[in-house]
């Protein structure tokens, strides 16, 4: 199992939304949000693993902060069969929600490896460090641009979005560093839908289709993100298509809100 | 009694069969797509046990079958909707994550890259 998802050109027409500075930050640092994640076989939906997300002031700085924290792990039913562990934890500057620095660590049966991104807005590059037990260690640098991301602080920088003022249908590039590769998205918002959330009930929500250039671990066209539509913008729902089959994750509980 | 018609005898074969999976698969992570062979069990066994009764056959195996199917089915849905799943606490990788937290928080990247952000709007 591969988990999430997720790099540009600049157009205009964003429609009155800046893709560059967020507007509000709807999170707060002690906010937790608990997924589960599914995968779709043989016709049926079978539980896999549990996704927490977590935000966390980081003192002592210069600036405001946040590191924002991103854990994967199997069921322990499924550990006996394949055993999965993914930490993203990405430390974003608050105001901007730019990332810094971005850490994995990752142990999928027992083959591990840690990755280190380095954001270098100034100089436009970030710097990669990569080492596995099963690969030769990588170090290189990649061009980036004042709007790139990781798969992190991309869900969170969307969250401060104010898709009111968005029409659907609306569109804007963004580009994510993601396994080491600059990828291009187009984030398009396809307006409000109703989902069920656990524990919550029917819940509006802004949805996005995220159309990647080519397929990359996932198909590029069979993305999609819900939001709730309240204050807190919420991730509720994603949806996304590997080569081994689809996926969902779904929000099953949210502490620590904002709002 | 007379003796199950082959017919029979092929529908609770397949049922056993299918009702045997769907009791393995139910156990392992797999529960609800145990429900398939379970049920398809379950079908094939009442399918055996319609036509043995209208040919006066002999029916204690075919109860057994269907017991053997339901119980699968059952435990399935049990496991899938009365027990949560979770995920295990493996201090081991917390512990690795923890340190790369304390790495980057305690030196100066931090410092650095915020350098990088100065002026950039």
């Amino acid at each position: 199992m591969r988990i999430l998802i997720l790099v540009l050109i600049y157009v205009a027409l964003l429609g009155g939304v800046s893709a560059q500075v967020p507007s509000t930050i709807p999170y707060q640092n002690g906010e937790v949000l608990n997924f589960k994640v599914s995968y779709f076989m043989k016709s049926l939906w079978t539980d896999l693993a549990g996704l927490e997300m977590k935000v966390i002031d980081v003192p002592g700085k210069s600036k405001p902060i946040n590191r924002l924290e991103f854990n994967a792990s199997t069921f322990s039913s499924w550990d006996s069969y394949v055993k999965i562990r993914h930490s993203y934890q990405t430390w974003v500057d608050e105001a901007s929600v730019k990332p810094l620095i971005m850490k994995q660590n990752s142990d999928v049966k027992g083959h591990t490896k840690d990755a280190k991104y380095s954001f270098k807005f100034k100089s436009g590059i970030a710097a990669i460090d990569v080492s596995s037990s099963d690969g030769s260690p990588l170090k290189k640098d990649l061009t980036i641009y004042a709007n790139t991301y990781d798969i992190v602080s991309l869900l969170y920088y969307l969250r401060t979005l104010d898709f009111e003022k968005l029409s659907p249908g609306k569109s804007f590039p963004v580009t994510v560093l993601f396994l080491e590769r600059i990828l291009k998205i187009n984030v398009k918002y396809l307006g409000k839908e109703t989902i069920s959330i656990e524990k919550q009930g029917k819940k509006s929500c802004y949805k996005l289709a995220m159309e990647l250039e080519n397929n990359f671990v996932v198909k590029k066209d069979a993305n999609f993100l819900w939001l709730t539509a309240d204050s807190n913008r919420t991730p509720a729902q994603i949806t996304a298509i590997f080569k081994e089959g689809q996926v969902l994750v779904k929000l099953t509980e949210a502490k620590g809100l904002k709002n | 009694m007379k003796t199950n018609p082959t017919i029979v005898k092929i529908l609770v074969s397949i049922a056993l069969i299918a009702g045997i999976a769907g009791l393995i698969l139910s156990l392992t992570p797999l529960k609800m797509i145990a429900l398939i062979p379970s049920v398809l069990g379950i079908v094939f066994g009442i399918a055996a046990y319609a036509i043995a009764k209208s040919k006066k056959g002999k029916l204690g195996f075919i109860y057994m079958v269907l017991i053997i199917a339901t119980i699968g089915m059952v435990t399935s849905l049990v496991r899938e909707f009365g027990m949560e799943d979770k995920v295990a606490v493996d201090e081991q990788f917390q512990e690795t994550t923890k340190q790369a937290a304390t790495e980057t928080e305690e030196g100066d990247d931090l410092e650095d890259a915020l350098d990088e952000l100065e002026d950039l709007e």
